[in-house]
């Protein structure tokens, strides 16, 4: 009894002299969930555009319900029952979530005035009908980040949505949102309604999918179900070669101590304390890995221990010295690199062009500098060498870093920390929200980094990720170190996740 | 002295004051939640006064001053939307030349129109008559401070109510608001951002065009060179003390409305009038600073 509720035939979208889809052919299954799966700048979101209203196709047919449909804007695409859930929130933060769910789409009195009671029961019901649960009058601001994608869930079903398209929504969110978004989903398709999931996680692909379409440089490159994929199958679809997600490390020499944290307690910006009396070490040419769940503590660590944030009390030495109350600048002088979690907003100035960012936070502390002008020679050898040896890909390296994708910025800040002549590295999530052939390759470069010498610290809310790369594992559970444990073949995900969750902890 | 500050004509006075500030703010208010720095409101209110300064000598009759004010309100949001929506300029210096050139423009105009320099009075220039409301002017004190007032100040509390009422209840305001706070989303959702804008901007121009013609039309019958003299700023700050809420940016009005009307109350007192009439500026600066003392004291680290 399944039907085609959405086909796609010919699908062209050239953008300039760039082609970003290339004959797409796809059909998508009533109340199924069918994932749209590729790197990043494989043309998933731009397919998806096209579905939505939101681009016109440079070539071919979108039929929904086995008729031909034409759509000029995003409000054609809505009556025709498809909406989607951008991976930016399409939000306005100062209004209220019923302001926010009426925008566009207002019931009114008379034609002008909001009728909002009776909006408020329409959007209630939905809610009750697909089981969300979403404070109707709270301002979008307040809202975590989860209950926002809910409400963006809300919106597109109270437009009237059948089709439900949603971008890279996983990412923005922790291991237990994506559990809930899971069960909304399913529990939508067993409601009659249609998802399309956009995603390059590949855990995520086979767990909630029935079909798969896989995209790789804007051509369909396999059309599948999770009993006939794999993910090693689904991550050579994507990249077109095989992908080593086991990495391969050698035994190593581990030195003494590089950095030690004693009784460490910080503070967050409401006061709340965030790190509770922490002491460890990160020895020479170690990979130390901290997991926990998310906001437990591990940004103001990390903070403080970058300079970013006082500390309350507790001490924080590092080649022997005392760096507790050291300035960013102190840091970078000293040979510690960042990387941090958010690319876009702290690791790099979107307006500014790849050469600006690489010497960004170097421009003082090491080289590139006459007395008073950026030497301009030295500055433009590094960046080439970053863009080469990370292979970003970019014009020049005066391009400006906002025009390129996520992988290929990310790449750019890893690149400019791991190029430098560091000896710790404090790397905050390197590999959120790229795709597998990035992921793959800032993998290789951690284990090669440490092997050469230099300390990581690596804070990443993957559990796989830190479990893959760190000798040695910290675990933060509400802002105390639960524990400190060896990462040899028998530790597994469940025994950390104990950890993580507070079940289980170290008697230091 | 105290005396002077709160007794009835000082209050008064801050009513018939509020009247012009009021208006214009309402038309800053409208920029101000769609995200149009509209700093060129000066230049609005000083040809709107001069307009209906020519409109009610040429047909002797104040309503047809109002009229010629807030056309040349909506001629002034056309120039402007002209350049900031159409041609992308920068709003803060195409606000800045309109200002200049408004000052300019009015001195000249009057000279060419009325072959005089400095200020025109005359009596074909007719105002707008005081209305005695029956009822009203029985209540004491309450009746001192409402009654007897031209139609504007009535007209401005009631674009004041208006102004709420749009901004929160209808579906215009709720869109309006989107536009000011994400325009991509707002676009998303199918509503026209440029549309939008210039309604505000035809708001603007109307409400501005209003404030402009009270100046000359409340009573002096007259138009002088700069008659403006900072309202149009003064009702830009007042919308962002508000933060484009009509009620907040209403008070701020009063707040200012009332440092003038104190600072004619104090011309009787032997201080400098140099330094007396400084308070409305002055009531300006403390205003937007206690307003922002809340925030700065948010994103201290």
């Amino acid at each position: 009894m399944e039907d085609v509720i959405l086909e796609v035939k010919g699908m062209c979208k050239y953008f300039g002299s760039l082609v970003a889809n290339e004959d797409i052919n796809m059909t998508v299954k009533r109340a199924s969930v069918h994932s749209i799966i590729g790197e990043n700048g494989a043309g998933k979101s731009t397919l998806m555009n096209m579905i939505a209203g939101i681009y016109k196709p440079s070539k071919g047919e979108v039929f929904v319900n086995g008729k031909k449909v034409v759509f000029r804007n995003p409000n054609d695409a809505a009556k025709c029952g498809i909406g989607m859930v951008h991976q930016e929130f399409m939000l306005y933060p100062e209004l209220t979530v019923l302001e926010n769910l009426m925008m566009g789409f207002e019931t009114t009195r008379m034609g002008y005035f909001l009728d909002r009671k009776k909006a408020r029961k329409d959007i209630q019901e939905i809610c009750d009908k697909y089981k969300f649960s979403i404070p109707l009058d709270e301002k979008a601001q307040d809202l975590p980040v989860s209950l926002l994608q809910q409400v963006e869930i809300v919106k597109v079903l109270y437009k009237g949505a059948d089709i439900i398209i949603l971008d890279e929504p996983t990412a923005v969110l922790t291991p237990q949102g994506i559990e809930g978004l899971f069960d909304a989903i399913r529990y939508l398709t067993e409601h009659g309604k249609t998802v399309i999931l956009i995603t390059h996680k590949l855990k995520e692909v086979m767990e909630i999918s029935d079909y798969i379409t896989v995209l790789k440089n804007g051509r369909v490159t396999g059309n599948l179900t999770p009993a006939e994929a794999s993910e090693q199958l689904l991550a050579s679809l994507m990249v077109g070669r095989e992908v080593l997600f086991n990495t391969q490390k050698q035994e190593k020499e581990i030195g003494e101590d590089l950095l030690a944290v004693k009784d460490l307690t910080v503070k967050s910006d409401d006061g709340v304390v965030k790190v509770k009396n922490v002491s460890f070490s990160v020895k020479k040419g170690e990979i130390v890995g901290v997991a926990g769940v998310a906001g437990s503590g591990q940004g103001e660590l990390i903070e403080s221990l970058f300079g970013l944030r006082r500390p309350e009390s507790g001490e924080i030495r590092y080649k022997g010295e005392n760096i507790t109350h050291l300035s960013p600048r102190g840091h970078r002088v000293d040979r510690i690199g960042y990387v941090p979690q958010d690319r876009l907003g702290t690791g790099c100035a979107r307006d500014s062009s790849i050469l600006e960012n690489c010497i960004m936070g170097y421009h003082v502390a090491h080289k590139f500098k006459n007395p008073l002008l950026v030497n301009k020679k030295e500055a433009e050898g590094f960046s080439k060498q970053v863009v080469e040896d990370f292979s970003v890909k970019a014009e020049s390296v005066y391009t400006q870093i906002g025009t390129l994708s996520g992988g290929n910025i990310q790449k750019v800040v890893v690149g400019r920390e791991f190029c430098q002549e560091n000896d710790l590295l404090v790397v905050e999530d390197p590999t959120r929200g790229i795709d597998v052939g990035a992921i793959e390759f800032i993998w290789q470069k951690i284990i090669q980094i440490a092997e050469a010498g230099v300390s990581v610290l690596l804070v990443s809310h993957e559990l796989g990720e830190v479990m893959e790369l760190s000798d040695r594992i910290l675990v933060m559970y509400n802002g105390e170190i639960t524990g400190n444990l060896r990462n040899t073949d028998e530790l597994d995900e469940q025994t950390v996740g104990m950890y993580m969750l507070g079940g289980k902890r170290d008697e230091a | 002295m105290l005396g002077i500050l709160l007794s009835t004509s000082t209050l008064a006075a801050t009513v018939r004051l509020s009247a012009p500030l009021a208006l214009a703010t309402m038309g800053s208010v409208f920029g101000h939640k769609a995200k149009i720095f509209n700093i060129g409101l000066e230049s609005y209110v000083l040809t709107s006064a001069f307009f209906a300064t020519w409109g009610s000598y040429l047909f002797e009759n104040a309503f047809m001053g109002l009229l010629f004010g807030m056309a040349s309100g909506v001629v002034m949001s056309a120039i402007f939307g002209t350049f900031v929506l159409h041609f992308k300029s920068d709003p803060i210096v195409v606000g800045i030349a309109m200002n200049l050139s408004a000052w300019g423009l009015t001195s000249l105009l009057l000279f060419n129109i009325f072959h005089i320099r400095g200020s025109i009075m005359d009596p074909r220039i007719k105002s707008f008559g005081s209305i005695d409301i029956p009822l009203l002017g029985r209540i004491p004190f309450v009746g001192e401070l409402l009654n007897n007032h031209n139609i504007l100040v009535y007209a401005a509390f009631a674009v004041v109510i208006v102004s709420q009422i749009v901004m929160y209840k209808t579906r215009f305001g709720l869109r309006l608001r989107g536009v000011g706070l994400n325009e991509k989303a707002i676009q998303s959702a199918g509503v026209s951002v440029t549309k939008y804008k210039w309604a505000s901007l035809i708001i603007t121009g109307v409400l501005a065009g209003a404030a402009g013609a009270c100046l000359p039309l409340s009573g002096i019958s007259m138009f002088t060179e700069n008659m403006s003299a900072g309202k149009g700023f003064l009702a830009v700050s007042a919308a962002r003390i508000g933060k484009g809420d009509p009620f907040k940016a209403f008070f701020a009005c009063l707040i200012f409305a009332f440092a003038d009307a104190v600072s004619v109350g104090l011309q009787s007192f032997n201080i400098p009038s140099q330094l007396v009439l400084m308070t409305p500026y002055i009531a300006t600066v403390v205003v937007m600073c206690l307003t922002n003392l809340d925030q700065l004291k948010k994103n201290a680290v």
